[in-house]
């Protein structure tokens, strides 16, 4: 695995920082070098850096070389292997990634039409302003299509990466560069949490996605959007089939249970205790697999990190939670790093207010629900998945929430899926 | 007594034990610590290696009367009195007559032409701190007429320690937007500012076009700045400027960047005023110099007729850089503040 620096790209230009961190892998060995962009660096980028109308064949050129091409000496694989050495994402979840990144630039154009009220006469949309500053996560390959979209729409872009995730970035940006994107629109400055609050800050807009702390940190900010935790919800009014089972099992540990569209809290019209037995029993047969296997399926995490998720469970089940799974947390590897292991919690209280707590791999709490509940229990939801054969559940079909976008809360009688499903992680 | 080396350095230092150590000239400060030292420095102090057999006095600084620093010899001139920022706790009182613009006379001849011409403008302390006055001195030195903006390093230290800091930006902006009013009217060709301030700076556009194309000096001084940060202020930012640093505080003096010679791989390389400042560079640990090259902390000696300061062990580290004779003291580059194990964090703020 090589160590390269990745430096800062400013408009097409890679400027060497002397300063430099060392990425650690989940088991500890260096996957790479990051340059330091230090706060002098973002303002040139933030003076250089403007939008322009870009073709959007660029976007499906770019596509094809970020799922496929070797860019600045690195192959699609050897960008998947470090992705997976450096998230403990598993390999088959990075892959998906770079397909789904790779369709969406293929139909930018498509979706940002149906997204746009539709042409009229006389009337023009204009980017709201020249800038957009993204704070990336590094949970998922998906959510870097935001700023591409943004590019698309005549923003110049400035991305901060996420500290374990910087191969995406400038991958992308690598692939966006070599199809045709104007130098001056982009820009990719990794650097510390202060160098992240600055770009919000300074971006004519800003998106930055992030735990619950720095969420509520820009939550009141009119020109930031926040990417933060989901909580989202199945709401479960039937009785327990093969292919429910099957479905919740998805939404808990689908993409590795990693991504605020996973479920985190189940309420049912049912036994608690029951709905999580079962889903605790299909969970478990999850193989334990190092993250860069191909039929891995768990996410990795580091010792240090490992050690801290299994307290937060610790806690929960020290504060009356009932545990369901075989595991309480991650185990640890031959390699040092840690698999994940599904975590299934019950409450019998469905307004404790630890239900909602979200953690970066398949865990859930199942807690009970009854129709006079209504739909105060959810609270801030991002997705929220009805398996119910009642058509006058009392909601309406649609709401906007605050927490990630909007989601919509529909009805589809009988249906064993997710009802929505958003590209936010 | 025998052995004593000849070199400018060790003459001074006699000089100056002679001075503070006699009862005619000396401070009530040191004579009364004479019996308890546990040894004669008439007597034990040959060079300034020995200087390390002083107890490091500096915190008492924090208390002690001025009255009792001044040297009787110089009882009669005015002397005045500066004070440190504080980042570490209360500020050191230092007294002061004629010894420190002497060295400020030194640093105008060490400084770059900026241009020749124009006015200076000072970002930074006045106040209880010698900067202010320094800097005044180096612009009178220069035949410019010198403006400054008020500045309060302690309260955004403040700010920052008790989790405030977008009021701290927003002091920043206070400074900038006066600094603004001098500029649009005021034909301002030097800079004395802080990197902080200077990064501000830089992100207000309007302020920064108006003086980008006009400073053609700047010097930088009161935190680190990091290499990248230099390199991006002298290409991208003000490339007709000249960018200089200072480095130094209430106690040991201002040191300015020296200019470059064959051989130097730090782009700052910061000198003291030899013989009356005197550092090394030391192992924390053992209190051993570092071989050139290497990371220490910084120790001073302040070695002058106002005042003597022996062995104080400062809040920063640096790069040894050899000066010279090995008896000297160093030259230092890529200061950083000090990050102890545990402890007081250091806040550097603004300045």
């Amino acid at each position: 695995m090589s160590t390269s620096i990745l430096q800062p790209l400013v408009g097409g230009e890679t400027v060497v920082c002397d300063e430099t961190v060392d990425l650690r892998g989940v088991d500890g060995v260096p996957v790479a070098r990051v340059g330091v962009a230090p706060t002098l660096l973002l303002q040139l980028a933030l003076r250089r850096v403007r939008g322009a109308a870009v073709p959007s064949e660029v976007f499906g050129r770019a596509g094809t070389l970020f799922a496929e091409a070797e860019l600045a000496g690195e192959s699609a694989d050897e960008y998947r292997r470090r992705v997976v050495a450096a998230t403990g994402l598993p390999y088959r979840v990075v892959g998906d990634g770079l397909h789904s990144v790779r369709n969406g630039l293929a139909q930018l154009e498509e979706s940002n039409a149906r997204q746009l009220p539709a042409p009229a006469p006389g009337v023009r949309w204009v980017p709201r302003g020249r800038t957009l500053g993204i704070v990336t996560p590094s949970n998922h390959v998906d959510p870097h299509l935001t700023w591409a979209r943004a590019l698309s729409l005549g923003y110049g872009v400035i991305v901060r990466p996420g500290t374990r995730d910087p191969f995406t970035p400038f991958r992308l940006a690598a692939a966006l560069l070599a199809a045709g994107l104007p130098p001056h629109c982009l820009a990719v400055v990794p650097g510390d949490h202060q160098l992240g609050e600055r770009l919000l800050d300074a971006s004519d807009l800003g998106m930055v996605y992030g735990g619950p702390a720095a969420v509520n940190r820009w939550a009141d900010h009119p020109r930031v959007l926040t990417r933060g935790p989901g909580r989202s919800t199945v709401l479960l009014d039937q009785h327990l089939s093969p292919d429910i089972v099957d479905a919740l099992a998805r939404s808990v540990a689908g993409d590795a249970g990693v991504r605020c569209a996973n479920t985190s809290v189940i309420r049912t019209s049912g036994d608690p205790a029951e709905v999580a037995d079962v889903l605790a029993a299909r969970l478990d047969a999850l193989p334990t697999l190092p993250a860069d296997h191909p039929d891995a399926v768990l996410p990795s995490f580091s010792a240090e990190q490992a050690a801290q998720l299994r307290r937060t469970v610790a806690e929960l089940e020290q504060a009356g939670f009932r545990r369901h799974s075989a595991a309480d947390g991650p185990v640890p590897l031959p390699d040092g790093s840690c698999a994940a292991r599904p975590v299934v919690l019950s409450t019998t209280d469905p307004g404790h207010p630890s239900v909602g707590t979200e953690l970066p791999f398949p865990f859930v709490v199942v807690t009970p629900w009854s129709a006079a509940d209504g739909l105060e229990p959810f609270g801030r939801t991002l997705a929220l998945s009805v398996f119910s054969d009642d058509e006058q559940l009392p909601w309406p079909p649609s709401r906007s929430r605050r927490s990630g976008g909007s989601s919509s809360a529909g009805r589809r009688p009988g249906r064993a899926g997710r009802s929505c499903r958003t590209t936010a992680a | 007594m025998s052995g004593y080396d000849d070199s400018p350095t060790t003459c001074h230092l006699q000089e100056i034990l002679q001075w503070h150590f006699s009862p005619e000239t000396g401070s009530p400060f040191w004579l009364k610590r004479r019996d308890s030292l546990g040894f004669d420095p008439l007597r034990d102090v040959e060079d300034f290696a020995d200087l390390r057999k002083f107890p490091d006095v500096s915190d008492e600084l924090r208390t002690v009367p001025v009255d009792l620093l001044v040297p009787a010899g110089s009882a009669d001139s005015p002397f005045e009195v500066y004070e440190s920022g504080g980042t570490l706790g209360a500020p050191k009182r230092v007294v002061e007559h004629r010894s420190r613009q002497e060295g400020v006379d030194w640093v105008e001849t060490v400084l770059p032409a900026f241009g020749d011409g124009g006015h200076w403008l000072h970002i930074g302390p006045t106040g209880p701190h010698i900067v202010g006055r320094s800097v005044r001195r180096l612009a009178q030195l220069r035949r410019a007429k010198f403006f400054t903006v008020d500045f309060d390093p302690r309260w955004v230290k403040l700010l920052i320690r008790t989790d405030r800091r977008p009021l701290a930006d927003e002091y920043v902006q206070h400074v900038l937007d006066q600094v603004e009013t001098i500029v649009e009217s005021q034909d301002i060709r030097v800079l004395f500012v802080t990197p902080p301030v200077l990064e501000a700076l830089c992100a207000r556009e309007k302020l920064y076009r108006r003086l980008a194309d006009r400073v053609t000096g700047i010097i930088w001084s009161g935190t680190s700045i990091s290499s990248t940060s230099l390199r991006l202020l002298k290409t991208e930012f003000f490339p007709q400027a000249e960018v200089r640093g200072i480095y130094g505080n209430s106690l040991m003096g201002i040191a300015p960047q020296r200019s470059p010679e064959p051989g130097d791989t730090h782009p700052c390389v910061f000198r003291t005023f030899q013989p009356r400042s005197v550092v090394e560079v030391v192992d924390p640990d053992t209190g051993e110099r570092v071989a050139p090259g290497e990371r220490g902390r910084v120790l001073v000696h302040l070695l002058t007729k106002d005042l003597f300061l022996p062995n104080v062990m400062e809040r920063d580290t640096a790069v040894r850089i050899a000066s010279g004779l090995p008896r000297d003291g160093d030259d230092l580059a890529d200061v950083q503040p000090f990050r102890p194990a545990s402890g007081a964090q250091v806040i550097e703020g603004v300045y």
